[in-house]
């Protein structure tokens, strides 16, 4: 490494000081005190109390203590800690010293990693104050995860007094704001933990500045994908975790670095970041159960195909008409929900129809005759399947929806079945999920639990193994991260996922690229990652799919496109160029 | 059952017996026993009692033989639960080491400490009682990585003797609760004397320990130095110059070596010491007395100005 104009300053110039600090932690007063009380115990009790300490005593770094502490709490709670995350936590504290990035792929149980780490450095007196960040949708889950699988209660920090406690669990936007900020930052933590770290990518934000200025001793940072467009990304990170680590940008991007997404001398940068990143990836022997996927074909009724053409050939013409005032995004939104149902759709047409007065569309009376169409459709033909699947099945499910209308109609029609659900969206405060999940697992009444994407993100169910994909989403690591939710370590059951897709719609092509070219279904979750993050190197998936429908004048046409573009997926999958996975 | 396994046995079944918890020992390889907890005052106001049912066993292989019963090992919730119930009780404690002067049988126990013949003869003997203050010192070495010693000193009270081995010569004996009513020699140091004695003691050998956790320590911290110093490489503004300075001191304050020492308990053990006077069998030469410590089976000779023969 380069020494010139390197800063040394005056106190690092010579060394500090290593003579251990000998400090006597209690008082022989309060001893004193008790000579002369004449609180005499006997010999005996004397002679235990020594040998409980030295049964107690902590020996070294070989064995993980939290292991044999909570063999007895995990047998009783059926909790089994998987090889990979052992060999994890044993490499973070006695290679990395406390000091890493756990990037598991999705499903493998990085937060377990990271209890297991957080209960280690406590039962060794390493550890005696945390905090812990997560996304303000993660930290119920977190709450309970470290509480009934390691014992660890938590306080969730809402108040500026919260700060002062020893193990604090908080939201890293409440964390950042002003008060708290400054209150974190005056205080010295013996561990950090950061989950979904990936948020921290760019070291100009908020996020990153400030959990970089935060004191600490130990730092685990949490994501799943450490690596998504650019390698700065994972430069800052990595710096954000132990700075020099991979020298300076300057010399970073010198050495390393091909173009923004290309890696150069790969085998010693891999080497570099196997110092600080621990990714374990899945394989044949993770402890996966089967995933069994059903694909299944609903043929519209002719009112609802009407609409869907209808509202297909209204979007395609809007969009070329430059002037409208309508951005692609309503639009896009606009397709995505006439996919998903006529209820999903009503609610964005009825606004289209208001904006007429605005002149803002160049025909008014085409989205109020949309509007009206779609009033006179009162049933879904997927919804007759849906509660075929779950009457003939006894098993809880999970439906996944994109849109809270097809959320609240799939509720009203089940309940009109006679069947109990439960809704789970991103409008429940986080105690109230965890109380709807409480309520899905242990009371026999509810069989379903109608979900959004946003409700369910980071949500663990993996105590049921059905899932109906009642709509799919454009993104497929949206899909990913659905089935994520059952099908993940601790599953002890095989999984059931169907899929509904209806004929001669966009669902119907994107369901074969899916599952035949992206074969995301037939993937251990996680896998499916690398493909996706091939294919997404420019624009999005889902731009791709707008791009596609709005370019196809027939359904011939729309199919013509998405071969073009599974032959397109084809050809990426098959070139044999340096990846990111060389370095990860 | 394996060494530290029988002794994790023996802990529990002592710690029982202890409490006067009811408790039954199976084929020595089970623990059946019944304890009672006091559910926090947080819960109930008094605080509630309740039974707690214990079925231990301390090889793995029992718990199919057993089923249902508990495995305690090194580390696990269970032990950890009876060391900390144990910490509760002897913390201090009084007790004498018994010793009956018999001039006939310690003059034998004498003449088998001697690496040579007697060459004197005993006369009158003496018991006195002599105050040992006894500390038990737990020692946490900290850096990054932390290891943990038990360390036991004593003091003795009228000499000021400090001695880091006699607790493994009393570990085995029976040791009396009551205290001599005659014969204990007054204590020339008061407590807090003798235990300023014993952490002065303790600091000095602390000082001399192997520093290898140290300087492996120190090893690290300059590793992380080194990385530190090549990101800010080239950086010479005042804002990253402060980012260096605080950085750097993080580090330091990780690597930073420390050992915090807590005193366990203590013991004021009041142990035997017998002076004999004798008689050279040449009477021309003048003998000091002759002290005999029972406990360390140790003899020595009272030290005086005068010149006289030592045998």
């Amino acid at each position: 490494m380069e020494q010139k104009n390197l800063i040394k300053p005056q106190s690092i110039n010579h060394l500090p000081d290593f003579t251990p600090v000998i400090s006597l932690t209690n008082n022989f007063s309060s001893f004193l005190l008790k000579m002369r009380q004449k609180k005499w115990d006997s010999w005996e009790a004397f002679l235990l109390n020594f040998q409980g300490e030295t049964l107690a005593l902590r020996q070294g770094a070989e064995d993980l203590l939290v292991l044999t502490h909570l063999q007895e709490y995990w047998r009783q709670n059926e909790v089994i800690p998987y090889p990979h995350q052992i060999e994890t936590v044993k490499r973070v504290i006695s290679q990395m010293h406390g000091r890493a990035i756990l990037a598991d792929e999705v499903g493998l149980g990085k937060t377990i990693e990271a209890g297991m780490i957080l209960k280690e450095y406590l039962l060794r007196g390493l550890v005696k104050k945390f905090l812990i960040l997560t996304p303000a949708a993660l930290c119920r889950q977190w709450e309970v995860e470290l509480r009934e699988k390691f014992e660890i209660p938590v306080i969730l920090a809402r108040t500026d007094y919260d700060w002062s406690y020893d193990a604090v669990l908080a939201s890293i936007d409440t964390a950042k704001k002003g008060i708290h900020r400054e209150r974190i930052q005056e205080q010295y933590y013996d561990l950090i933990i950061v989950d979904e770290a990936h948020k921290l990518k760019s070291s100009t934000t908020q996020n990153w500045q400030f959990v970089n200025q935060i004191k600490k001793k130990y730092f685990l940072l949490l994501t799943a994908t450490p690596l998504q467009n650019d390698l700065k990304e994972l430069f800052n990170l990595i710096t954000m975790l132990r700075p020099g680590q991979l020298g300076n940008y300057r010399s970073f991007k010198k050495k390393y670095m091909l173009d923004k997404r290309t890696p150069q001398n790969s085998a010693e940068l891999k080497q570099l970041l196997g110092e600080v990143i621990i990714r374990n990836k899945h394989g044949a022997n993770m402890g996966f159960t089967k995933r069994h996927v059903h694909n299944i074909p609903v043929v519209l009724s002719p009112i609802e195909q009407q609409l869907y053409d209808q509202v297909t050939s209204f979007i395609r013409d809007t969009f070329f008409q430059g002037s409208t005032g309508i951005g692609a995004l309503p639009l896009l939104m606009l397709q995505r929900e006439i996919c998903s149902s006529t209820f999903a759709a009503v609610l964005t047409l009825f606004r289209l129809a208001q904006k007429i007065d605005e002149d803002q569309i160049t025909d008014p009376e085409r989205a109020a005759n949309l509007f009206r169409l779609a009033q006179q459709v009162k049933d879904n033909s997927k919804m007759k399947i849906v509660t075929e699947l779950v009457t003939k099945n006894p098993e809880k499910m999970i439906i996944f929806t994109e849109f809270l209308a097809t959320q609240s109609y799939i509720r009203t029609r089940l309940e009109q079945a006679g069947i109990a659900s439960l809704a789970f969206d991103g409008s429940l405060s986080a105690s109230k999920k965890e109380f709807t999940k409480y309520q899905f697992k242990t009371d026999p009444r509810y069989q379903v639990l109608v979900c959004t994407e946003s409700g369910g993100e980071g949500i663990n169910l993996q105590f049921c193994n059905t899932m109906i994909n009642y709509d799919l989403p454009w993104n497929p690591m949206r899909l990913e991260q659905r089935i994520g939710r059952i099908h993940r370590l601790g599953q002890l059951r095989d999984v059931y996922i169907y899929n509904l897709s209806t004929c001669n719609t966009i669902e119907e092509h994107l369901l074969k690229l899916l599952s035949e070219k992206i074969q995301m279904f037939e993937m251990v979750i996680g896998e499916s990652e690398r493909v996706i993050g091939k294919l997404c190197s420019g624009k999005s998936f889902e731009a791709r799919i707008l791009e596609l429908v709005i370019s196809s004048n027939s359904h011939q046409e729309l199919q013509q496109g998405f071969q073009r573009l599974g032959q397109e997926i084809d050809q990426l999958l098959a070139l044999d160029n340096p990846t990111w996975e060389e370095i990860l | 059952m394996k060494q530290n396994e029988a002794e994790i046995f023996q802990f529990m079944a002592h710690a029982l017996q202890l409490a006067n918890a009811p408790y039954n020992i199976i084929n020595n390889e089970l623990i059946m026993a019944q304890c009672q907890i006091q559910v926090p005052r947080s819960f109930f106001t008094p605080a509630h009692i309740e039974n707690l049912n214990l079925q231990l066993v301390c090889v793995p292989e029992l718990l199919k033989k057993y089923p249902g019963a508990e495995l305690v090992t090194r580390g696990s919730f269970r032990l950890e639960w009876f060391i900390e119930g144990i910490r509760q009780r002897g913390q201090l404690t009084k007790a004498t080491y018994p010793y009956e002067l018999n001039p006939l049988r310690t003059s034998k126990e004498i003449t088998a400490l001697l690496d040579k013949p007697v060459d004197f003869y005993f006369e009158r003997p003496n018991l006195t009682f002599q105050p040992h203050l006894f500390a038990n010192f737990h020692l946490s070495f900290e850096t990054d990585e932390k290891f943990e010693e038990m360390r036991c000193l004593s003091i003795n009270l009228v000499s000021g003797e400090i001695a880091s081995n006699l607790l493994n010569a009393l570990i085995k004996k029976k040791l009396s609760p009551q205290i001599p009513k005659k014969n204990t020699t007054k204590k020339a140091f008061s407590y807090r004397e003798g235990f300023e004695a014993l952490w002065n003691h303790l600091q000095w050998n602390l000082k001399h320990h192997d520093p290898t956790w140290i300087t492996e320590a120190q090893q690290r911290w300059e590793q992380e130095l080194k990385y530190l110093e090549a990101y800010y490489q080239g950086n010479q503004t005042q804002i990253e110059q402060n980012n260096f300075y605080r950085q750097a001191a993080e580090i330091y304050q990780k690597y930073q070596p420390a050992i915090h020492v807590r005193l366990t308990n203590l013991a004021l053990l009041y142990l035997p010491l017998i002076t004999f006077t004798v008689e050279a069998h040449d009477s021309n030469t003048t003998l000091p007395l002759l002290i005999y410590d029972p406990v360390r089976q140790r003899i020595s000779w009272e030290k005086t100005n005068s010149s006289v023969h030592f045998p």
